[in-house]
């Protein structure tokens, strides 16, 4: 069929570019929101994917890392790899703390590590802190001006900057890495460890283990990778899933109204043209069609820009805000585009009423 | 264009068509009338106020006729040609068009029965202002289902017959009226309709234009078999028409040819 949606939309160029502005930062704060979300989420369970082993043992009752604590004596690692099935487990030692530097001071998610549970990604220096050595994350490094070899000091220690790590950023804290030697005494009392990291024999089942290990050692728990990591991204989740809940669907009606309202102008200075096209023959669904057509291609348009601006939104972001964890996912794209084509079906309904209620006797003169 | 007799419809539970032998009325003798009207009325309003608008109005119009219904403002012929060309649902009467009783229909079924049966040429000319002279005439044959390159080709040719060939990418703005309302000529033509219904197609032409486009009205009746049914307050208009009729508070009443 003749596009008459498509002539009757780029015929006035002014208002098309205003709903497609409108649609596009709609777009741009639904993925914004949606990317901060993920990359909250994300950032939180990295540490968690990389910390190579089976299972975690913790402090009876402990789930997470930063809202339950949980303090083991080191030594039961001996019992934990006499448990049937469990081949090793190595003591981990964490803490927040804060530490200062010329440029200021800092939140910091303190980790003592002998081989597992360090950082897995460098910028630049090495993975493996010696004493008096520590690993800061590359955000913080850059948000205090800090680089390789300078000193930082914490808990009335100093430490010189070996290695700078990426992907440990929680935006309002970051990871920082010692050896477990110097993390003794220091984060911990001496012989104390937070959690275990338990690595489990070739073709016993991570699950089966933790029951055993849990039956056996009383006033632990034990969780797999999988628990432990939804246990952190938990508490992500409930902190922010009502405020975003909030914010997308303003995030999705701002759209669907600057669609609505350019759909309805538009079908308003065109009623005499639908009424033409009602008299000549046109059923209500091809009007639909016509009505829908405009509002999908607005809409798609708007959804386009707003990719647009959130690629260079987010280029902008990691300039400026670097500790702010954009994540983006293709399935987040996805829903960002059937979002867009909700707002057109949605805005349609008012013209579409309207439309529907036109007199096409109106195209004649009353004689 | 070769001339093609329009189709019937069937009837409606079980109805003779008006047409036929045994209505009275005026008609080509032996003929199948393609318009006919028995008792049409239309009442606007309730109770004291109302306003009868159309009243018991009988009519029937033969195929290739050439029929011209004038009177003056507020007699009612507009809203006569709304209620033949299921634009506006009578009070009363019965409307048939080829056979097809339109008054029985549903008013979902209305659209499609004006596009098979009617061509509309309006005063205003009415054009989408936004489509080519070319794709006004082809919207018209999309809605029945000609699409593509059958559509465009069947355009072209429709606007070339009518000495639009050079405008057939102008949009209406940089039409001429003339040429608007050849467009709009076209457009009507366009699915083969029985029956034309005509607004003032010359109010807004200045008097060559005015006297092409009656010829054109008047030449499709002959050649395509089309009952041309115009409204019109133009004196010219009676030279080409077959049958004069005048409509007074409603009322209908043959002049003769």
């Amino acid at each position: 069929m003749v596009s008459l949606a498509r002539r009757n939309l780029f015929h006035e160029r002014t208002r098309l570019a205003i709903s497609v502005l409108g649609v596009g930062f709609a777009i741009l704060l639904i993925s914004l929101l949606g990317a901060t979300y993920a990359g909250f989420e994300r950032a939180t369970g990295l540490y968690i994917d990389h910390l190579g082993g089976d299972l975690v043992v913790l402090q009876e009752g402990a789930r997470d890392l930063f809202h339950s604590f949980s303090i083991l004596p080191q030594n039961l690692s001996v019992r934990l790899e006499g448990v049937d099935g469990v081949r090793s487990a190595e003591a981990l030692l964490s803490r927040q703390t804060e530490g200062h530097a010329e440029g200021g001071d800092f939140r910091l998610a303190m980790v003592g590590f002998d081989v597992s549970g360090g950082p897995w990604k460098l910028a630049e220096g090495r993975a493996k802190p010696g004493p008096g050595e520590i690993v800061l994350d590359r955000v913080l490094a850059v948000k205090r001006g800090l680089s390789l070899n300078e000193e930082i000091h914490l808990l009335g220690r100093t430490f010189r900057i070996v290695g700078i790590s990426e992907e440990t950023n929680l935006f309002i804290l970051q990871y920082a890495f010692i050896d477990r030697a110097e993390a003794e005494g220091l984060l911990l009392p001496p012989g104390m460890a937070s959690f275990f990291v338990v690595r489990v024999e070739e073709g016993v089942s991570p699950t089966a283990a933790a029951e055993a290990i849990e039956a056996e050692i009383p006033g632990v728990s034990a969780l797999t990778l999988d628990e432990f990591r939804d246990n952190n991204t938990q508490v992500v989740g409930e902190a922010f899933a009502p405020i975003l809940i909030v914010l997308y669907g303003t995030g999705f009606l701002v759209g669907m109204m600057v669609v609505g309202q350019t759909i309805y102008a538009a079908t308003l200075e065109k009623m005499r043209e639908f009424a033409i096209l009602k008299a000549i023959g046109a059923r209500g669904r091809t009007l639909f069609s016509v009505l829908l057509q405009q509002s999908l291609l607005s809409s798609l348009l708007g959804f386009l820009a707003g990719v647009g601006f959130t690629a260079f939104l987010a280029v902008l972001i990691r300039e400026l805000v670097p500790a702010m964890p954009l994540f983006f996912q293709p399935s987040q794209f996805l829903g960002l585009f059937l979002a867009a084509v909700g707002m057109s079906v949605a805005a349609s309904y008012m013209p579409l009423r309207r439309i529907l209620k036109v007199d096409p006797a109106t195209v004649f003169r009353r004689g | 264009m070769a001339g093609k007799r329009p189709g019937g419809v069937s009837f409606a539970h079980g109805e003779k068509p008006l047409g036929q032998a045994g209505a009275s009325g005026e008609g080509a003798e032996g003929a199948l009338n393609a318009l006919v009207a028995r008792g049409v009325t239309k009442v606007f309003g309730e109770g004291p106020a109302a306003v009868r608008a159309v009243d018991g109005v009988d009519l029937n119009l033969a195929r290739g006729e050439v029929a011209l219904v004038m009177g003056p403002s507020g007699s009612g012929k507009t809203t006569l040609l709304f209620l033949l060309g299921a634009l506006l649902r009578p009070t009363s009467g019965a409307v048939e068009v080829n056979g097809a009783a339109l008054t029985a229909r549903r008013e979902s079924d209305l659209p499609e029965l004006r596009r098979k049966h009617f061509g509309f040429v309006f005063q205003d000319f009415n054009l989408l202002a936004n489509l080519t002279a070319l794709e006004n005439v082809e919207i018209a044959l999309n809605l029945a289902g000609v699409r593509g390159a059958e559509a465009r080709r069947r355009s072209r040719t429709l606007l070339r017959e009518l000495g639009l060939r050079r405008r057939l990418d102008h949009l209406p703005e940089t039409l001429s009226g003339g040429e608007k309302q050849r467009v709009a000529i076209a457009r009507a033509l366009a699915n083969e309709p029985p029956v034309i219904l005509a607004d003032e197609p010359t109010a807004n032409l200045d008097r060559e234009h005015g006297r092409q486009v009656v010829a054109l009205l008047r030449d499709t009746a002959r050649e395509h078999g089309t009952a041309v049914l115009m409204v019109s307050h133009d004196a010219r208009i009676t030279e080409v028409a077959d049958r004069l009729l005048i409509m007074e508070d409603g009322r209908l009443r043959g002049m003769g040819k």
